[in-house]
């Protein structure tokens, strides 16, 4: 989905170097312009054309699922949860002032879901304290993990953080989301999420590091 | 080194739903939205209302003419009722209207309390169509 939409964007900066235009100055980032599209669906589906709150599900069903998913550990409840979470933000669609992204929005509303799910199920999840962090420098050597399976292998490496580092990850690197935009999302303080950060860092290049060793055990 | 990590986990699939999500999201969007019309379309005061509210303005109607002195009953009742004897008719009557007179404020304020139930049930029903259908699920 984000191969697809930033093909969009390139595509669009072609089109206004053609027409001699400087791009920059129309679209400052991939982020701003993905902001313009959801809004211009948002204002679709608030004006009666409720058939494109499906562009919006589809666009952000694999990382409302994948949280879900990583705090529920069950298939089953993440997707309802994650179906949830997409009923509730169409209902509360009107109050969404687009002062925060959409998708910061969604998140939020799918994080509480999630929580109060788990609070509901009274589920015992890790938490980050009961996973010790090794002491690991916290730097290694990206390059180390085979090109091949590099995706599988960060997979990996990511399934295996407890759920609040694993959301926090996944929302600052992979969604480029802000440490202010995931300490709206999370609740939690700034200075945490920044803390929770470094520890999930070093966590996965811990693991990361393990899994590497056992490979080359595995060779030998 | 950030960079180079931000570059890897974006190249990680994330764990897809099943197929039908999206399909199974949008039916539950456009049952909401169906929902969210029909109740709509609802008045918001319904049948029972009004009925209420008439049978209470008929009584208080009632109560205030009958209760206001020097009313001239007594010649219209024998038209009504022929040949019964009109003195025990009239004595009956007033007496049905007295004893109702004494009853006015409580049955009125049960009428009343009652419309008023009514019609916030109807407007709670009308601002939190969700609540409602939340409910039936």
């Amino acid at each position: 989905m984000t191969q697809h939409l930033f093909s969009g964007y390139t595509f669009r900066i072609k089109i206004f170097y053609l027409l001699n235009c400087n791009p920059l100055v129309i679209f400052t980032s991939k982020q701003q312009m993905e902001q313009k599209d959801d809004i211009y669906y948002i204002n679709k589906v608030l004006d009666g054309q409720t058939q494109f709150f499906s562009y919006l599900v589809e666009k952000y069903k694999d990382i409302v699922f994948s949280i879900a998913l990583k705090v529920l550990r069950n298939r089953e409840d993440a997707e309802e949860i994650a179906q949830e979470s997409f009923i509730k933000a169409y209902k509360s669609l009107s109050s969404f002032k687009g002062k925060a992204k959409f998708s910061t929005w969604l998140y939020r509303i799918t994080y509480n879901n999630c929580i109060s799910e788990v609070r509901k199920k009274k589920l015992n999840y890790i938490s980050s304290d009961e996973v010790q962090i090794p002491d690991e420098p916290e730097e290694m050597n990206l390059d180390g993990i085979p090109s091949e399976n590099r995706a599988k292998v960060i997979k990996a490496a990511l399934d295996k953080l407890p759920e609040s580092e694993y959301t926090l990850t996944l929302l600052y690197y992979f969604e480029e989301k802000s440490i202010e935009e995931i300490a709206g999302i999370t609740k939690m303080t700034e200075s945490n999420v920044k803390v929770k950060l470094f520890r999930a860092r070093k966590k996965l290049y811990a693991i990361l590091n393990d899994m590497l060793k056992e490979e080359i055990h595995t060779i030998l | 080194m950030d960079n180079e990590l931000k570059k890897l986990i974006q190249e990680i699939k994330l764990d897809k739903p099943g197929n039908d999500f999206t399909t199974s999201v949008m039916n539950r969007v456009f049952e909401e939205k169906a929902a969210l019309e029909k109740v709509k379309g609802d008045s918001v005061f319904g049948k029972g209302f009004w009925i209420i509210l008439i049978l209470f303005i008929l009584l208080l109607t009632a109560v205030v003419v009958f209760s206001i002195e020097g009313i001239e009953i007594s010649t219209e009742l024998p038209k009504l009722f022929g040949n019964a004897p009109a003195g025990q008719l009239q004595q009956g009557y007033q007496s049905f209207f007295t004893n109702l007179g004494g009853l006015p404020l409580s049955i009125g304020g049960i009428l009343f309390a009652t419309s008023l139930l009514l019609f916030f049930d109807k407007f709670l029903h009308r601002i939190l169509p969700n609540h409602s259908n939340k409910k039936a699920v």
